[in-house]
């Protein structure tokens, strides 16, 4: 530019270089899934839905492109009941952890054969429809000092699966089993706030002109501290081998909470290793925390086992890719 | 700090100082599913030494002929059927619904950062599921300097 006013940031960058800021458009609570579910690696089911996926039989499952774990149906319906949690101990369940956005089953839209195989899809989170730089929108997600197994925000962009709510961002997280309330989550967005006219400020616009920022706008700007590469390798690494593997950040985050891509990972594993000879289930997630300016990924491992004698073959499936997340300071 | 800027709120609360980063959107990339052959396109804007990238997947409904099919009917594209009215309802024929949270996300991604060239490959389906390997994204690319 020839004249202008640079804002650079700590680190020598261009904080206002472009157009594109994300800004706190709203925020809630995510709530605990309700009826039977799956979690990223599960699979399985004859009732209700998941998430984002439902199916029928063992053939086909499907959870961010390819998940897959033979949990059966009968042993997780009503998982979410009545079942305490355990890292490791035999006989527990895994459930009420998938949260989702806005979790509405208001809507049951298909009944299909047999007609007791209900199928639900849940609703979008409002207003996130954007699929423009100019009104683009995003989830963060609380990233709670117990810990966060998984998160991913999804995008439904058909005009309709039940109704038109169901068009829009859909997301998910599954935090460790000490949390036992609801992760928060803020929904963001590049669309521009409205802004008080009837004071002043200082507004920042780009060399043709158009506004990037303005300090009178009624929402805060995103303030991302930081991001991160998690590689496939790392992951490999925390859920085969059980390594810990640290991840620094450039400055500590006071109220973190984490964005970007689909961080979903695991490692399905079906052993004949429980008490008395019985099949155990483990299912083994990444865990990821902030402590000061340490980014923490180590391994949690649920079990769950004892309801059968030995059958089957020994089966190990495993899911991990390599991920960019940003890590934002949401005070 | 010592130096650096602040902004502040009218209440006095900072909402942006130089000790953010500010990450901006800077374009988004809607990328079809592609069993067979890569998918390229040039992001002109995007420098990889001041900005990253990643994957938003998107929802994708498959139909099945049956709850035994292993094939499916046919897989929607959130890409080009991006407004699509899907029914969701239980046909004569006894027709499946699927709804699939895709997103390609195993698909390998490879920026040049010198031809501004992203290449996207397709991946090995999961072997024991590899009829549902499937899912559109979009790729979200990020300015923070």
């Amino acid at each position: 530019m020839s004249y202008g006013i640079e804002f650079v940031n700590d680190y020598g960058e261009r904080v206002f270089n472009s157009n594109g800021l994300m800004f706190e458009k709203s925020s809630g609570t995510m709530d605990w899934i309700s009826q039977n579910g799956y979690l990223p690696g599960q699979g399985q089911g004859t009732e209700n839905g998941s998430i984002f996926k439902q199916y029928q039989n063992w053939g086909r499952r499907t959870f961010f492109n390819g998940g897959g774990g033979l949990f059966s149906g009968a042993a997780h319906r009503n998982w979410t009941d009545n079942y305490t949690w355990s890292d490791t101990a035999y006989g527990r369940y895994l459930g009420c952890c998938v949260q989702v956005v806005n979790n509405t089953f208001t809507s049951k839209y298909i009944s299909s054969n047999p007609a007791t195989w209900y199928q639900y899809v849940r609703h979008a989170i409002p207003n996130t429809t954007g699929q423009t730089l100019s009104d683009y929108q995003e989830l963060f997600f609380e990233l709670p000092s117990e810990g966060l197994h998984f998160f991913g925000t999804f995008r439904n962009p058909y005009n309709n699966f039940f109704n038109a709510s169901c068009k829009g961002l859909k997301g998910l997280a599954m935090p460790h089993s000490d949390r036992q309330t609801g992760i928060s989550y803020v929904m963001a967005t590049t669309e521009k706030p409205t802004k008080d006219l009837s004071t002043y400020g200082l507004q920042i616009d780009d060399a043709s002109g158009s506004e990037i920022y303005d300090t009178r706008y009624d929402e805060k700007a995103v303030r991302i501290k930081d991001h991160v590469y998690i590689s496939s390798g790392d992951l490999y690494d925390v859920l085969f081998t059980g390594a810990t593997k640290t991840y620094t950040l450039r400055q500590s985050v006071t109220t973190p909470y984490i964005g970007g891509s689909p961080f979903v990972n695991w490692r399905w594993i079906r052993a004949n290793t429980g008490s008395s000879g019985r099949q155990v289930y483990r299912m083994s997630y990444p865990k990821l925390t902030v402590s000061g300016t340490t980014l923490t990924m180590s391994r949690t491992e649920y079990d769950e086992g004892g309801f059968g004698n030995i059958f089957g073959n020994v089966l190990d499936y495993s899911k991990y890719e390599g991920s960019t997340l940003m890590i934002a300071d949401m005070s | 700090m010592s130096y650096g800027f602040e902004i502040l709120d009218s209440n006095g609360n900072v909402v942006i100082d130089s000790s953010d980063t500010t990450a901006r959107v800077i374009h988004i990339q809607y990328v079809a599913y592609n069993t067979s052959s890569a998918t390229t396109f040039t992001v002109s804007s995007f420098d990889s030494t001041t900005g990253f990238y990643y994957v938003k997947p998107h929802i994708t409904p498959v139909t099945f002929a049956s709850a035994t099919a292993t094939t499916p009917n046919k897989v929607y594209d959130s890409v080009t059927d991006v407004n699509f009215s899907f029914p969701f309802i239980t046909t004569s024929d006894n027709r499946y619904y699927w709804e699939m949270a895709g997103g390609h996300s195993e698909a390998s991604l490879s920026w040049n950062n010198s031809t501004k060239v992203m290449t996207v490959s397709p991946s090995s389906p999961f072997s024991h599921v590899p009829d549902v390997d499937l899912g559109n994204m979009e790729i979200v690319f990020m300015e923070y300097a």
